[in-house]
């Protein structure tokens, strides 16, 4: 387990890194320095209060929000020197980001929804396409329902779809702002688990933001806890749950 | 200077620079949405979409109000006509009364209250629930995917839509000057024929133009720039359908000033 003093050195496992990232809203400094390593096909989860910036980390990696110091690099690149929509495409269809809210397109059903990315930025008969979200509709396990409005699903269904419209592009970045934010234990559990799935069958490397302790456990490979702005500890999974960080503990145990 | 009149100009003073700023701001986003048509990958079927729910779903309001315009105006003209004994003139004043003037302005009155605020409405709400954002890590460009398209459906379809309220609006004065006047129908079509030239019609459809684009401006504008919620979203559409009708009656008597001195 590292604490924050003494941040892990990048090398060719890494695929994502956050480099002493900083940003402030108005007088209110959210973000005071946050270094933090993403291995390659692994599940990396961030954890923190809510406020503590964990959110503002993912929109930096798509480029939703700029920092004010710091870099973000993917593959070694930074990210944050991008100034076209070019340059930032390479990133964007490299990632899928499944929103806390779902973010479904409310004027299209699901299959619609789903076929968006597809129908935008590749080249496929009607027939390709439907085929693709029907797969895709089955992995998730929700089958048939493409002729649905986002409005006629429950909140569990809007975040399983919200992933199936993440992953149609079968991209090698996933992140999750608060996947399960909301919902009952059981379907919290159902999200978790196709987020294991996901990075098993498909060797992505997935970024989860959370406070919720039980998902974070059950995804993570490496688990970070954000606190005040900095990376408080960060460890695998096992390094997490046996350290004695007092903070730390009372996050994750009360 | 009293303290009362120096409030009044600095009040004023802070209104005109408000208003700069405003305008400023409105021209760059439109000027970066134009940018986007250029751009490949263009979507124009939500274009033609577009002009399918700004024009044709806004057709039964701005037909009934233009229809509605050339009886009134022919009912409130045929008195006074009357008077003079030259109640084939009614023909005159309705044609020229639609399509320099009322014609374009109800009609883009009508689509600002209809289609501005629902254009507002929609991308406002897309914002405040992050749908905006995934449309961009989904890599689509929502300055074009959003902004543009319905800026330019705007611009094709108010112009259609004025065009048809046009010849509504003379049927309407038409039907007036024939069963109460007594205007004979043949006499009513040579007027409006001789009067109505191709010159005037074009102008005033050319200021629909703009004001097509005033409306689909203002409206994206107003939706992007929504914050707080689905109250923010309400205050969206307020505001776009009080800014784009200040702005249509604006820009309204700018151009007929200038048209009027080119002689159209």
């Amino acid at each position: 387990m590292v604490e924050r003093s003494e941040p892990r050195a990048a090398d060719a496992s890494v695929l994502v890194e956050f480099r002493d990232l900083h940003k402030a809203f108005g007088d209110k400094e959210v973000l005071r320095g946050v270094d933090l390593l993403v291995n390659r096909g692994e599940t990396q989860v961030i954890m923190g209060s809510s406020g503590s910036g964990k959110s503002v980390l993912l929109s930096m990696l798509v480029g939703l929000l700029s920092p004010d110091a710091g870099q973000v690099l993917v593959e070694g690149e930074d990210v944050t020197r991008y100034a076209t929509i070019d340059e930032w495409r390479r990133v964007w269809l490299r990632t899928g980001f499944l929103f806390q809210g779902a973010a479904l397109f409310d004027s299209m059903n699901v299959g619609e929804n789903i076929a968006f990315p597809l129908r935008e930025h590749e080249k496929l008969s009607e027939v390709e396409i439907a085929s693709r979200v029907a797969e895709v509709l089955s992995w998730i396990e929700l089958d048939g329902i493409e002729q649905k409005m986002p409005s006629e699903l429950s909140g569990g269904m809007q975040k399983r779809v919200g992933l199936a419209r993440a992953i149609v592009l079968q991209p090698e970045i996933v992140v999750y702002d608060e996947p399960t934010t909301g919902l009952d234990p059981l379907t919290s559990d159902t999200i978790s688990e196709l987020i294991r799935r996901l990075q098993r069958e498909r060797q992505v490397t997935s970024i989860v933001v959370t406070h919720d302790v039980r998902c974070a456990f059950l995804v993570a490979d490496r688990i970070a806890m954000l606190d005040e702005g900095r990376i408080l500890v960060e460890g695998t999974l096992d390094e997490i749950k046996q350290s004695e960080q007092p903070k730390l503990r009372a996050f994750l145990y009360g | 200077m009293s303290s009362r009149r120096l409030t009044f100009v600095a009040s004023a003073g802070r209104q005109c620079i408000e208003l700069v700023t405003f305008v400023g701001s409105l021209v760059a986003f439109l000027w970066s949405a134009a940018r986007t048509v250029f751009r490949r990958g263009f979507p124009f079927r939500v274009v033609v979409l577009q002009v399918y729910e700004i024009g044709l779903k806004s057709l039964p309001l701005t037909a009934v109000a233009a229809f509605a315009i050339g009886v009134v105006l022919a009912l409130q003209t045929l008195v006074m006509l009357r008077k003079f004994g030259a109640v084939h003139y009614v023909a005159v004043v309705v044609g020229l009364s639609v399509i320099k003037e009322l014609g374009p302005v109800v009609t883009a009155l009508m689509v600002a209250g209809r289609a501005g605020s629902g254009i507002s409405a929609e991308i406002g709400s897309m914002k405040v629930t992050r749908q905006i954002d995934a449309l961009q890590v989904l890599a689509v460009d929502p300055l074009q995917f959003l902004v543009a398209t319905r800026i330019l459906a705007c611009v094709i379809a108010v112009p259609l839509l004025a065009a048809i309220s046009d010849v509504l609006g003379i049927i309407g004065g038409a039907l007036v000057a024939v069963s109460v006047g007594g205007v004979p129908p043949a006499t009513y079509y040579e007027t409006t024929v001789y009067y109505v030239t191709l010159g005037g019609l074009l102008a005033g459809l050319g200021k629909t133009v703009v004001f097509g684009l005033i409306i689909g401006t203002t409206a994206a504008y107003y939706g992007f720039a929504t914050e707080g919620g689905t109250s923010g979203v309400g205050r969206a559409t307020t505001t776009t359908v009080v800014t784009s009708s200040l702005m249509i009656f604006i820009t309204d008597v700018i151009m007929t000033q200038a048209l009027v001195s080119l002689g159209f």
